[in-house]
């Protein structure tokens, strides 16, 4: 009889444990990132990261800038990275012809990964591995675009592109590039940029996505211009 | 009954980390700190599986061998012991 008594107290004990690890799992699956991307920031902050000019590619001296405003969750940027970008980078960037600037415009209201990822490129480009991150985003987009928990594919491919894994996760955990980011976005939007990808050459901004012979169409007859 | 207790503990720990890497769970949240390192460490997957669905199945072999072991038909019986002291051999054996 005690036994039996025993056991029921042994069965209901396993029961609570049970659920309390089944509610704490439950909850896990209800929590986003810790340090949330999209919350507010204070206006001295995006006043101050102002002046970063964006991640560049290319020689200083090169004859045509264009500034490429992107959204790492868009998939037309994601296409324009692995169609486009690798011939602009190949045979215009690496001949001296052009240099590229990325400025990051997060489109929070339908990427809600985006910012998260944009902070990861500036996290990457804090260990002076920006491209190589962007490459990372651009080229496995689909993989982390509708996770609940990004942060754990960027991990990855931090480690893939062979940063600092406890220097980057300190990074995105922290949020420090936050107002560079937010700064970047508004600096789009005082241009008129309201979609992605967007691209400004020489002072020109493209109303369209341009293919590699468009826009080399263009850097040829800025250049030829100068 | 304590190994029953333990068991389930465990699998609740191992189910949580196997989810986080399914990518169904929020961020990592341990006491150390610096499991996300561990996560990501190649020696996290084994085989193509995540190390924590190894404990799934193998805490779960564990809760339910003792739970086992202490219905009356078996109280009198070897086999659930000895199944016991096989998977916490395997199981030491692989924390080894």
């Amino acid at each position: 009889m005690a036994r039996a008594a025993g056991m029921k107290r042994f069965y209901a004990a396993l029961v609570v444990i049970g659920a309390v690890g089944g509610g704490w799992i439950w909850m896990s699956t209800k929590r986003t990132g810790g340090v949330s991307p999209a919350e507010p920031l204070p206006e001295s902050a995006i006043a101050a990261a102002s002046s970063f000019p964006g991640y560049v590619l290319g020689s200083e001296s090169a004859p045509v800038e264009v500034t490429e405003f992107a959204d790492f969750q868009c998939p037309g940027c994601a296409q324009f990275a692995v169609l486009t970008l690798y011939d602009v980078k190949q045979r215009l960037i690496s001949a001296g012809r052009v240099r590229w600037r990325f400025k990051d415009f997060p489109l929070d209201d339908i990427h809600p990964n985006s910012r998260a990822a944009h902070h990861a490129a500036a996290c990457a480009d804090e260990q002076g591995r920006f491209w190589e991150m962007h490459d990372q985003l651009f080229y496995h987009q689909p993989r982390w675009s509708f996770e609940r928990n990004p942060g754990r594919r960027f991990a990855e491919y931090a480690r893939t592109i062979g940063l600092d894994l406890n220097r980057f996760e300190d990074c995105t955990r922290t949020g420090r590039y936050r107002a560079r980011i937010e700064a970047s976005g508004r600096d789009g939007q005082r241009l008129g940029v309201t979609s992605t990808p967007r691209f400004i050459v020489g002072r020109v901004r493209l109303p369209e996505v341009p293919s590699y012979d468009e826009l080399k169409a263009i850097i040829d007859s800025l250049t030829a211009k100068q | 009954m304590v190994i029953a207790t333990l068991a389930l503990i465990g699998l609740i720990v191992a189910l949580y980390l196997w989810l986080w890497k399914l990518g169904l769970m929020g961020p990592l949240v341990c006491g150390t700190g610096e499991c996300e390192v561990v996560q990501h460490s190649p020696w996290a997957v084994i085989v193509g599986l995540p190390v924590a669905f190894y404990g799934v199945v193998g805490y779960l072999a564990l809760l339910v061998g003792s739970l086992v072991g202490l219905q009356p038909k078996w109280a009198d019986r070897r086999e659930p012991t000895a199944l016991l002291v096989v998977l916490s051999a395997i199981g030491f054996a692989f924390t080894v």
